[in-house]
């Protein structure tokens, strides 16, 4: 049975991610490393995926609940699983392994969807934290982390690529033009800082129109941002692009004066001792959005014609769910959308003794 | 390590971590405003991974999830059907977690909650309740579990019936109950006095769980350790409430004006939540306070159970992902990460 609305779709036929942006929305679970950390298999800070062999059933229980809230598509959670990383923990060796684990867990998870239609897999790559604008050394670096990860993408059956959260408008380039060689969808997400513009010194809007000339399928913003401090980025990228655009926020309220999570500070109601400079990333729990305002910016971004929606960092099952409802979707945990007549003191259910009904208030 | 909850809270403090309607709920299992845990029949592998993750973050205790799996709430929902196999699955699933950790001396526990029937002015709901507490306790007698968890109860009488329930069957029992604002049981007792009751009359650990956050449940249990000399148990929710707004059931985020209603209770209260370390602090505080029954409740998820378990003395199996922010790109002290990367101001 296909939960999707308006999607009549011929049993275990697989639509390309364009002949679906073509006809609708597109929704993409993103943020396992939060979440992942949350449920502890996972260290902040370090933020190396190792649960790919460390724990591979507690990865794929991850994309199965996101795949019950509604994704379609699932990606290899192989976002800083890259060289540096592993050098930086010293796991070099670890690499490939990993990689391939995480590949592998997500095609598993693809190819067995709750409806008839299989989803899409997708290979990642992303920020590599050693581009430096100023050393072209770097860059030859990158680009050959980037390849490497790639073609274990595709040799594992990727059905499409994401590579996202880039900073440096020319690592977003590299990172395309690696990823455009393989003949393969490619959607491309930049994570513009606080000075709301790349540390290249290249803008938000110039960035993605250079993206959609290099040829990215899909081209707009993901991460440290909330929705507060995307929307008005993803409306400019909007007006100028041709081709589909993405907007994954993190569900945190970033604020002008903060406009990423990096250093967003607790300013509601925190007494504790916290061990890091900032509540980034440990402790930003009373800094989260509600799936009321996550419902919004996707309902908003939609109706802007931006169809390839998801949520970033921060992102529980839950969340994804009521960016697919905001959409017009109904997935599989929807059946589990909250209603409250039957609530023991908010319910209106006749069961519900009035004693309870009158005592809400006092509650 | 004995089994015997008693001689564990003798010997040092016991996590209990709960919460786990609002986490299904979250993940997208269970349906808030019903909040029956009907994933345990639809979903089990799903309530298993939870106890999994508890576990590793520390608790020492396994729920079984059958809070709110009552013959009222079932019937509520037209599948009063459900009853028995709902409950005797929990409690196996609850059985199979721990058999997943021989090495832990984990202990199972039965639960029974508020059944919202309860009303003084109706004997006969007396009688239903009794009854509702009777079937449930036999099943997790049946199954075996180490001691039964009365909790989120409001009402002193309510929870007389359900601690009779309890010992009547030869269990060890705890106590929960869940004060509203006003600092008051429902039929006008303060939470000392509601728990001094219960001890009296046999329970084996008594206190407070759910509706308030750490801050508005500390200082009642507080009173509590004073007035008894039993165990003392507090599982608070992990969100900020305040003396203005003591519980969670009505709360208003002043940071957001999205919300339905404008309460924030049952599934906007996410701007509302303690971090980590709040929780962690809460449980050092109950341990230098000779609270040994430690826990969280409603909101909880494992990375809040583990800062707990690890402030409280223990080692988790999860404390090997402790945050480690030397690596950290952008806030790391790691030689070999680049300085560009940590001069700019994000």
């Amino acid at each position: 049975m296909d939960m999707k609305k308006d999607k009549k779709v011929s049993k275990n036929k697989k639509r390309s991610l364009i002949e679906r942006l073509n006809s609708g929305p597109v929704i993409c679970a993103e943020g396992f490393l939060f979440e992942i950390e949350r449920r502890g298999y996972m260290s902040s800070g370090e933020f190396v995926p190792m649960v790919s062999l460390d724990h591979p059933e507690a990865l794929e229980n991850l994309h199965r609940d996101f795949q019950h809230a509604g994704s379609d598509i699932v990606q290899a959670f192989t976002y800083n699983g890259h060289r540096e990383k592993m050098r930086v923990i010293g796991k070099e060796e670890l690499l490939e392994p990993l990689n391939r684990s995480a590949l592998k867990i997500a095609k598993k998870i693809a190819i067995n969807p709750i409806g008839t239609e299989p989803n899409l897999m997708a290979g990642n790559i992303s920020n590599s934290n050693i581009w430096n604008e100023e050393d072209p050394k770097t860059h030859k670096e990158v680009e050959k982390m980037f390849s490497e990860m790639i073609e274990w993408a595709v040799d594992e059956g990727a059905d499409m690529l994401i590579g996202e959260t880039f900073y440096y408008a020319k690592e977003a380039y590299t990172a395309l033009k690696v990823m455009k060689k393989t003949g393969l969808p490619c959607v491309i997400t930049i994570a513009p800082m606080g000075e709301n513009i790349m540390r290249d010194g290249i803008s938000i809007v110039d960035t993605c129109k250079e993206l959609e000339q290099l040829g990215g399928d899909v081209v707009g913003m993901n991460c440290f941002r909330g929705p507060n401090t995307m929307m008005p980025y993803i409306k400019e990228i909007r007006k100028v692009l041709k081709c589909h655009v993405a907007a994954l926020p993190i569900n945190y309220r970033t604020t002008e004066k903060h406009p990423t999570f990096f250093n967003l500070p607790d300013n509601n109601g925190c007494t504790c001792h916290t061990p890091h400079k900032t509540p980034f990333p440990t402790a930003l729990d009373p800094m989260q959005c509600n799936r009321y305002e996550i419902a919004k910016f996707a309902k908003e971004a939609f109706d802007l014609d931006i169809k390839y929606l998801g949520v970033c960092c921060g992102a529980s099952p839950m969340l994804i769910r009521e960016v697919a409802e905001a959409v017009g979707l109904k997935v599989p945990a929807s059946k589990y959308h909250e209603d409250m007549s039957t609530h023991m003191l908010f319910g209106t259910n006749k069961r519900i003794p009035k004693h309870q009904k009158d005592y809400q208030d006092k509650a | 390590m004995s089994k015997n909850l008693i001689e564990r809270l003798n010997n040092g403090p016991v996590l209990c971590a709960e919460g786990y309607l609002f986490a299904m709920e979250r993940r997208g299992y269970l349906q808030a405003g019903p909040f029956v845990p009907e994933v345990v029949l639809e979903n089990p592998e799903v309530v298993s991974q939870l106890h999994r993750e508890f576990i590793r973050a520390g608790s020492d205790v396994v729920q079984a999830f059958t809070y709110y799996g009552h013959r009222e709430k079932l019937r509520i929902i037209g599948k009063e059907n459900l009853l028995e196999p709902l409950q005797k699955n929990a409690l196996e699933i609850a059985h199979k977690a721990r058999k997943e950790f021989p090495n832990l001396n984990l202990m199972v526990c039965g639960d029974v909650a508020n059944t919202n029937i309860y009303d003084p002015g109706d004997k006969n709901s007396l009688k239903e309740c009794q009854k509702m507490y009777e079937e449930q306790i036999s099943w997790a007698k049946e199954a075996n579990v180490d001691f039964v968890v009365a909790e989120t109860i409001s009402w002193v009488t309510e929870m007389k019936i359900a601690l009779k329930a309890i010992k009547d069957a030869g269990l060890i029992a705890v106590t929960n109950f869940a004060i509203p604002r006003g600092d008051q049981t429902r039929d006008g007792h303060s939470a000392e006095d509601a728990c001094k009751m219960m001890e009296d009359l046999g329970a084996d650990v008594v206190g407070l769980n759910c509706y308030r956050g750490p801050k508005t449940t500390i200082t009642l249990l507080e009173k509590i350790r004073q007035k008894v000399s039993c165990h003392v148990a507090g599982l608070p929710v992990p969100y900020r409430t305040t003396e203005a707004d003591p519980t969670f059931l009505n709360i208003v985020d002043k940071g957001c004006n999205c919300v339905p209603g404008d309460n924030a209770f049952p599934v906007a209260l996410d701007n509302l939540y303690c971090n980590r370390y709040e929780m962690a602090e809460f449980a050092k505080n109950c341990l230098s306070k000779n609270i040994n029954f430690i826990g969280i409740c409603c909101g909880a998820e494992a990375h809040h159970v583990r800062e707990m378990a690890i402030e409280i003395g223990k080692k988790p199996i999860s404390s090997k992902y402790s945050p480690d922010m030397s690596k950290h790109f952008h806030h790391g002290t790691d030689p070999s990460l680049k300085k560009i990367n940590k001069e700019i101001k994000y």
